[in-house]
Formats: structure tokens, sequence, C-alpha cells
């Protein structure tokens, strides 16, 4: 079971072997945004510090993940440096560059497929519901389950839903998700889900031939700047197309 | 002018793989690269090549491929497949000299599930996020994100010498090679603290079985149920290493292989030591895996001296001459040397 709640005491890192190479460094067990900072926090420093032998890491809701060439470092050498870096980066009081962006995203006819069964659902309107969504503020936890898969946080309680019992074989590119737990996701591509699909954002989060070719980092935040259905066509057509990105940071 | 392979014939997996996509995971990247990462990089070095150069993946449905415009070495490992030159056949892990015209068939044989073809130089192919392994899942990277069709046409990096002998050049002789045996050394966790004891117990006491169902991404096992302690099945997603052995709420183990997520939100109980993770992906469907516990220091060793092979390959590439490749089976000399010892 999906668990958020908000704490204000650090937590203390373990140290958890996932293999001979790779180190799991883990601040909790839930969805937490004081955890998640010091994953971010974490991140950061293992990255400044360039560790001989890391060859990636990956942050998570609640942990780090690092990966190592065992020829390079030890497990054993590898968690002696990471703590060094814990303990310097948890006094450094976690400053992570983070980013404030605003999405467009349409919530009318075939872009919100889910809308009216989710309204259904939840005994409230189709009008309240995206009025809850677009005017929460999102925090992207972590990308996973395919490239430029967001998971984000922060969907206002009266959203979150069960998994719908037939999920949906597949999705539309953009589509926006709700789902249990204060989950949400943005679909990269056209993939199965579980979710509702509440929404469609005409951005791309993932495009191989565009620099950048993902936009935005964990710890971001996303705000949702709601278009009607005529500038969700336009702005497809004119800008994403054109491979233009169509969010703006906005903090 | 250099030589290049023509698909006469592909089954359905088989793909373009070099060492893997690093860097990316953090993005929702899989690794991908090769399932049996140490046959590939055999192939590889036995042609000098980087251990992590572009080769063709071969699945258990084979391949038929031609070499076309100019001479092509070409070197080749994996499972024990059935190899054919020119219609004759020649041993499963050899270097192979081709002219234009001469063709090389594979298919299933008596164990194992991948071969690895390698050519000078690797294959040569524009690399995508730093690597040119294939994304069949996301389509990209390797020829189009896609695997080998007919037609296709597969160039190397490096020229082949010009020379008009050709055939069996020498033997690859890698004892590191023989997979029949399935004992599988683990490493308990990362969460390994979410099962029960008798379940921690039954991993490493009982036998488990390749179930129907295994592709790059995962191979599901049947066998005892893992129990999940009261903590249960479900955690908040968190990564997934190369070779981490999942358990759902079924209890059913899933060896998480080369295409696996960056992420996931299943408990995670141990994890394949790299040096093994071949044999795992060399299993058929209906064969025994048996899993011993092993630490990080011990993994660590294996995986040392695995590399030192490589560094040592022309120790193990014995010339063929003017020795018949069908006199050498009929020695049963091949399945000697490569049956022999182990690390």
């Amino acid at each position: 079971m999906i668990t958020t709640k908000s704490s204000s005491i650090p937590p203390a890192a373990r140290y958890l072997s996932a293999g001979e190479c790779a180190v799991v460094v883990e601040y909790g067990s839930i969805v937490d945004p004081v955890v998640h900072d010091r994953v971010l926090a974490l991140d950061a420093a293992v990255a400044k510090a360039a560790i001989k032998g890391v060859t990636e890491t990956v942050p998570t809701y609640r942990s780090l993940m690092v990966h190592f060439d065992p020829l390079q470092i030890s497990q054993a050498e590898l968690i002696c440096r990471l703590q060094e870096i814990e303990v310097a980066s948890t006094s450094s009081a976690a400053i992570v560059a983070r980013s404030r962006w605003l999405i467009p995203i349409c919530y009318e006819g075939d872009c919100a497929e889910d809308l009216v069964e989710l309204a259904e659902k939840l005994g409230m309107s189709p009008e309240r519901i995206v009025s809850l969504h677009s005017s929460a503020v999102f925090r992207i936890y972590m990308y996973g389950f395919a490239p430029g898969y967001i998971y984000i946080g922060g969907n206002p309680r009266e959203l979150w839903v069960p998994r719908r019992l037939a999920p949906r074989p597949s999705v539309a590119i953009g589509a926006v998700v709700t789902g249990p737990g204060g989950q949400s996701g943005i679909y990269p591509c056209s993939l199965p889900t579980g979710f509702y699909v509440i929404g469609r954002t005409p951005e791309r989060l993932f495009v191989l031939s565009r620099s950048p070719i993902f936009l935005v980092q964990p710890g971001d935040e996303l705000v949702v700047e709601q278009i009607d259905r005529t500038t969700f066509d336009a702005l497809s057509k004119k800008e994403v197309e054109a491979g233009r990105t169509v969010i703006r940071r906005v903090g | 002018m250099k030589g290049h392979l023509r698909v006469l014939r592909a089954g359905r997996g088989e793909t373009i793989q070099d060492g893997g996509r690093h860097g990316f995971l953090r993005y929702g990247v899989p690794t991908a690269g090769p399932m049996d990462w140490v046959a590939h990089s055999t192939a590889n070095c036995a042609l000098g090549n980087e251990p992590g150069a572009a080769a063709i993946e071969v699945s258990i449905s084979g391949i038929d491929l031609m070499c076309e415009i100019a001479p092509l070495r070409i070197a080749y490992a994996g499972g024990d497949f059935v190899w054919t030159y020119n219609g004759k056949r020649v041993p499963h892990a050899a270097i192979l000299r081709l002219n234009p015209g001469d063709y090389v068939s594979v298919k299933a044989g008596s164990w194992g599930t991948w071969a690895y073809v390698a050519v000078p130089g690797g294959l040569d192919m524009p690399p995508v996020l730093g690597s040119r392994s294939t994304n069949l899942t996301s389509q990209f990277g390797g020829l189009d994100g896609r695997s080998l069709a007919l037609g296709d046409v597969l160039c190397p990096t490096a020229p082949t010498s010009p020379g008009t002998w050709s055939g069996l050049e020498t033997l690859i002789a890698a004892p590191w090679l023989d997979r029949c045996t399935k004992r599988i050394r683990l490493i308990l966790g990362p969460q390994d603290d979410y099962f029960e004891p008798s379940s921690i117990e039954a991993l490493f006491h009982e036998s488990f079985l390749l179930g129907p169902r295994f592709d790059r991404m995962a191979y599901w096992l049947n066998g005892p149920t893992l129990k999940h302690s009261s903590k249960g099945a479900d955690i908040v997603s968190d990564g997934i290493a190369l070779g981490a052995i999942q358990v759902p709420g079924s209890g059913q183990a899933v060896v998480l292989m080369a295409d696996r997520q960056s992420t996931g939100g299943y408990p995670k109980i141990a994890t394949v030591i790299r040096a093994d993770l071949g044999r795992v992906a060399q299993t058929r469907p209906g064969e025994e895996l048996r899993f011993e516990r092993s630490d990080p220091v011990q993994a660590r060793g294996v995986l040392l001296a695995l590399h030192r092979n490589f560094d040592r390959i022309a120790d193990y590439v014995s010339a063929a001459g003017s020795t018949d490749s069908e006199y050498l089976f009929g020695c049963n000399l091949i399945d000697g040397v490569v049956g022999t010892a182990r690390y």
C-alpha cells in the first residue's frame, strides 16, 4: 500500500545491497517530500564527488540507487565514501536546484476519456475534478516505467482513487492520469495504464531528436495551464511537431 | 571495401546489442545490452574488439547470415547452438573467415537460449543515447529499434584483410562458456527483510524451474511460494538492479534481465551475481535453477577472474589450421574442451 504523509524529522539512511554492482541508500518507505529531498541532496552530492567506479545513480521516491563497477571500487569502500558524503550533504541542508514549470493540459473531450467515469466514481462533477487538478502544485518524484515517464505527487486528496478494474491497453501520448495514494503520471508514449485518464498535454517528455531530450528533473514542480481543445491542437501541430517545447519555466 | 552480413532468415528475437545503455536509468531508460554478457564479451574479445562492442544477439529461434561484397571475419559464442558454415557443421564457439557468398546458419542445439555474432570493430551503426543496443519496447537503438528481419545488412566497423582462404579459423575453447550447470549465486537484498525467514531458506534449498514466460525483460520462475512478511508485497517504487529477483504478491520469483525497467514496486529478495547472470539467461523453460548464497566480496572476485580471461583470450583460441571441423566433432574434442574446467 502506498502511503503519503509528511514528516519533519530528517530520516536516517540505510545502506542496502543490490548485488555486487549496486547499492541502495534508503531514507524511508513512504512517499514524502522530506524523504525525497534527502534523496535528491545525496544524488547531487554523489554527482559532485565524482567517485571513481560509480557508473550512474537513480533517484526514486525514497532511495538513491548507486550503480558501480566493482572492479574499480569495492562495495565496502563505496559505502564508506557514501557515508562521508551523506553526513556532509545532511549538514548542508538539501540545497537542490529546483525549477517550477507551467505545463499546458487539456481536460476536454477525448483528451479526458475517463473524466466522466471518475466523476461518477468520486461523486463529484467533472468540473470539480478539473478545478482541483488544475490548481494543484505537483512535485516530480522520479522517472521510471518507461523512458520519460514521470511519477508525480501532490494530487489533491479528493482525487485519490484505486486503479481501474480493467487497465487500458494503451493511452495517448501526453495522457495525464490519476490513481491511488496521490499518484499521478504523464505518459511520454503510448503505454498501458490502470489509472484514470483525466487530461492530456501536447508536450512530449521524451524526444530523442530534440535537445534537450528530457525536459524536467526529479524535484521540479509542475503547475497547470488549463487549455481548451483548440489550443491543444494548435500547440500540438505548430509547436510540438516542429520540435519546440510548450512547457515554460516559471520559477 | 568491407564485407558485410545479409540476414537470410531471422526468428523473432534477433537484435543488435552492445555493452548496454548506461547513464539514462535516471530518466527511465532501460540498460538493454546482451542477455549473456559473458558470451557477448567473449565473441568480441576473440576478434580483439572492446568487450562491449555492438554484436548480433541470436535467440533460440536462430538466424541465417550471408557474407557479401568482400571477405569478413566473424566470431561467435553463446549456448550450445548448432552452427553450420556453407551447410557443414562447425564448433559452437569459433572464429570463421567468410568469403562473399558463404553463409552461416544458426539453430538451437542441446542447451542455451542466446548466442552472439561479433564482427571486426563491432557493428557499424549510429549510437542512440550513447549505445547501439536495441530497445524493443521504445523502438530505438540497433536497427531502428526493431528485431532483425530478412534482407537487413549489417556492416563491420573495421575491415577484414583480403585473401581467398575461407573457413574455420580458430575454435574458441572458453571453459567459462559452459553454462549447463544451473547453480546460480545470489546476494541477499535489497528487500530480503520483506520476507519470512522460511522464504529465505526455501530460496537457497529448494529448486526453481524456468516457466514458459521468459523474454529480454524478465524470466518468470516456478518454485516454492516465497511468502512476504507482514510488511506486504507492495513497496513504494525504488531502483532495480540487473539480475534482481523480484517477488510480486503471488510469491513466485521473477529474475529481472537486460531490458528491465529502471524502477519497480515489488520487493526484491536477492540479486544474481553478475558473473552468473549469463547462466540464468541461457536457461530454457522447464530447466532447473538452484541458488547459492554469495556476498559482494566473493562476487567481485569471481567477476575479476572472468575479466582476466577476456584479457588472456588468445590463450583460449586455438588454431584450427587444416583440421577439419567434422573430424574435431568426431573426436568429441570440442565438447571435451568446452566441458572441462569451471570457474
